[in-house]
């Protein structure tokens, strides 16, 4: 209804002002409310100290699609909700939908909630934009034809540190060490899918609980098995800790980890820590057009943009750029759209389109390592190792269709429209 | 006093007449502050020119007195004296200024103020900014038609191409084309623009009487990571050659039927593009490999390769 009033509206502008058209923007931007973009946001467990980037991130796009919007007479809304428990969140995304009547929206969300709104939002024929969750069950046997995964799955990160440990390092043989939560047991089994497929060696699997305070015993047994690497699958407050005492035992071996919550490393003194981890977004990358990008960002905020705000910003200037060059709000034309190869600039030097068999957000990522002394700016810990896909490895794997799980091993069958 | 003035007149005339005898291509080094000077008859290097902080965009007034550089680290367009090869002034131009277009006139320079989102119109005869004008976000690439009446800017962020109305001083249409736009080119007769997109890939053809996009020219070939950069149309207006960056190819386009009809390999890291007033010789600025590639447009074959300064961005050639 929304794309049959302005088109007839603009038909109308067009026959009378011609060339004109441009002119008239304010004057239709008066008369026809704003889109609305639904954006629901965990503040529970870790996501909690993310909730504010998502929310800058998403904020920067929201100006940044008005710009665009009133070149063509429309403009865009944001509606925030946030919980701090998981029971509410279907209902807020219920709000949402039924209330606020959305066309699309993003989530800041754990893997769980992720998979609620998943659902839901299927069932409601409302696009979802998933920024937070990489379980790759939500791309495999729950992925949903609605749903499009902006963030990155466990397997793309697993492929991304895996890549270079592999075919640049020449390092085979890992020692895993992980805690003994669901999620992190179901990467390390993605972890050791992927070794196996390399034909690399697991030396050892230590499942350890959460919240240790001294890695001693693990760090001595570690040393006795001599692998080449240390694959730390831990929650981020674990992690960090583990790679403090790690550095200071001084092991020779390279220690390298699926992810880091850099919001959460930024509490830490990151010249005490060691290792290696792919991230989606850094606010020191220059190549390209992240400068600009990281610029804006810094500028609005007085704050570096990390990965959750990469994510948030891409999934509302998609939705945005989507509507405007569709000029439909329908979530019919939103899909097709974004199932037909549609390229997002996602200021990482190439065009970002989805993969079609599971709506993945292809992307590259970047291998960071801690710096041995901090940058000019606030927030200046890390450096930049490569760029994955690795320049100059010429594997099946290495490539933005190749990494995470292969095409032959997806379980993901998505429903139709 | 006269007759000691009068042959240093003398001297110096037919000595800068004899080196300006044919015509010259200036090309900006951004990672070495420099214009590479280049005799476009020996395809031979005559002179270097130091100039100001992280040079880019490059134009030429229509007599070839002056060239201005866009100094993105000095947030200023150089001026240089092209008789005596020296910079002589820095006209302040807004943050960052990257690309800008001369008028046909020679008295105004407009200029992409990329981190301000707006684009800036200097008198070239002041050296002062007469308008400040909102475009797109991340403002890019600047074309003036060749009437001098529009100048279109490219935004990088928005997709867009704001047209400006040069009496005006005002946007009078906004037009979305491909994504990531980067720089523009106008038909010699002025009726359709060439809009290249580095995300999209693609290349926009533009009515100017309608502004509207009227074709899209899908610039790709296997395994290349082509990203359509800088582009020129040929004199008679029958074809149009895109860089294509790390394509590290330039692409030609038959404008009867806005089809890529040829892939020409060039250096690494293909930007600035510009061609000699027959049409018969193309430059190519290639950032990587720190050379220009000189392009026969009959044969269409590198004829020649020059070492430049470091990271050549840009080419303006005399007419």
């Amino acid at each position: 209804m929304r794309k049959e009033i302005l088109s007839g509206i603009g038909v109308i502008i067009s026959l009378f002002f011609g060339n004109l058209f441009t002119f008239s923007n304010s004057l239709i931007v008066e008369n026809i409310p704003p889109i609305k973009i639904g954006h629901l946001s965990s503040q529970t467990g870790s996501l909690k100290d993310q909730h504010e980037y998502a929310i800058m991130g998403a904020r920067l796009s929201l100006e940044e699609n008005n710009v665009l919007a009133g070149f063509f007479g429309k403009e865009f809304s944001l509606v925030s909700e946030s919980y701090t428990q998981i029971k509410f969140a279907p209902q807020k995304a219920l709000k949402l939908i039924q209330e606020d009547n959305v066309i699309a929206i993003v989530g800041n969300l754990d893997e769980q909630a992720t998979l609620f709104i998943s659902e839901l939002t299927q069932k409601h024929r409302v696009p979802f934009f998933n920024s937070a969750s990489k379980a790759d069950n939500l791309r495999g046997v729950d992925c949903h034809r609605y749903t499009f995964h902006i963030k990155p799955s466990a397997a793309i990160y697993i492929s991304a540190i895996g890549q270079w440990l592999i075919h640049k390092k020449n390092l085979t043989r890992w020692y895993f060490l992980s805690d003994d939560s669901f999620a992190n047991i179901k990467i390390y089994e993605q972890a050791q899918h992927f070794l196996k497929q390399e034909n690399g060696r697991e030396i050892a699997h230590e499942i350890i609980s959460t919240g240790k305070s001294t890695y001693l015993p693990i760090l001595k047994k570690i040393k006795y098995t001599n692998p080449e690497v240390v694959f730390v699958i831990l929650n981020s407050e674990d992690q960090i800790n583990f790679l403090k005492q790690y550095k200071k035992y001084d092991l020779p071996f390279q220690v390298v980890s699926p992810y880091m919550d850099i919001v959460q490393l930024w509490k830490h003194d990151a010249k005490n820590l060691i290792g290696v981890w792919p991230t989606i977004w850094y606010h020191e990358l220059f190549r390209y057009s992240a400068r600009e990008l990281n610029n804006r960002f810094f500028r609005k905020y007085n704050k570096p943009m990390d990965s959750t705000a990469w994510t948030n910003w891409a999934a509302v200037k998609i939705i945005g750029e989507v509507v405007i060059r569709s000029n439909s709000t329908t979530g019919k034309d939103i899909i097709e759209s974004l199932e037909s190869n549609f390229p997002f600039d996602g200021h990482k030097g190439s065009a970002l389109t989805f993969r079609n068999r599971d709506h993945q957000l292809k992307q590259p990522l970047h291998l960071v390592t801690p710096r041995s002394e901090p940058g000019k700016r606030k927030g200046d810990i890390l450096k930049i190792v490569t760029r994955v896909p690795i320049p100059g490895i010429k594997v099946k794997s290495n490539s933005l269709e190749g990494l995470g799980i292969p095409h032959s091993e997806s379980k993901c069958q998505l429903e139709s429209l | 006093m006269n007759y000691l003035i009068v042959p240093i007149i003398l001297a110096y005339l037919t000595f800068f007449t004899d080196l300006t005898a044919n015509p010259l291509a200036y090309v900006s080094n951004e990672r070495s502050n420099s214009v590479t000077v280049i005799d476009t008859k020996t395809d031979k290097v005559v002179d270097t020119i130091a100039v100001g902080n992280r040079p880019r965009g490059i134009g030429l007034s229509p007599d070839g007195r002056i060239l201005y550089l866009a100094l993105g680290r000095d947030n200023a367009i150089g001026v240089v004296d092209t008789v005596t090869r020296k910079q002589i002034d820095a006209i302040s131009a807004g943050s960052d200024p990257e690309a800008f277009s001369v008028s046909p006139d020679g008295n105004r320079l407009y200029v992409s103020n990329e981190d301000a989102n707006t684009a800036s119109v200097i008198d070239t005869q002041t050296h002062q900014i007469i308008a400040v004008i909102p475009v797109g976000i991340e403002p890019e690439g600047v074309a003036v038609s060749p009437n001098g009446m529009t100048v279109y800017v490219t935004a990088e962020t928005t997709h867009t191409v704001s047209v400006i109305d040069t009496i005006a001083l005002k946007v009078i249409s906004t037009i979305l084309v491909g994504s990531r736009p980067r720089a523009a080119a106008f038909t010699p007769d002025g009726k359709q623009a060439y809009i290249t997109s580095e995300i999209g890939s693609v290349v926009s053809v533009i009515d100017t009487k309608t502004n509207k996009v009227i074709d899209s020219i899908k610039i790709e070939k296997k395994d290349k990571q082509i990203k359509p950069m800088g582009v020129i149309v040929s004199p008679d207006g029958k074809h149009v050659y895109v860089a294509t960056g790390r394509g590290n190819l330039v692409a030609i386009i038959d404008t009867s039927t806005n089809t890529v009809i040829s892939y020409i390999p060039v250096g690494m890291r293909v930007w600035g593009v510009a061609l000699t007033t027959d049409g018969k010789k193309l430059y190519t600025a290639n950032g990587i490999s720190n050379d220009v590639s000189v392009i026969n447009t009959e044969t269409e074959k590198v004829v020649a390769t020059i070492s430049t300064g470091k990271g050549p961005w840009g080419i303006a050639i005399e007419k």
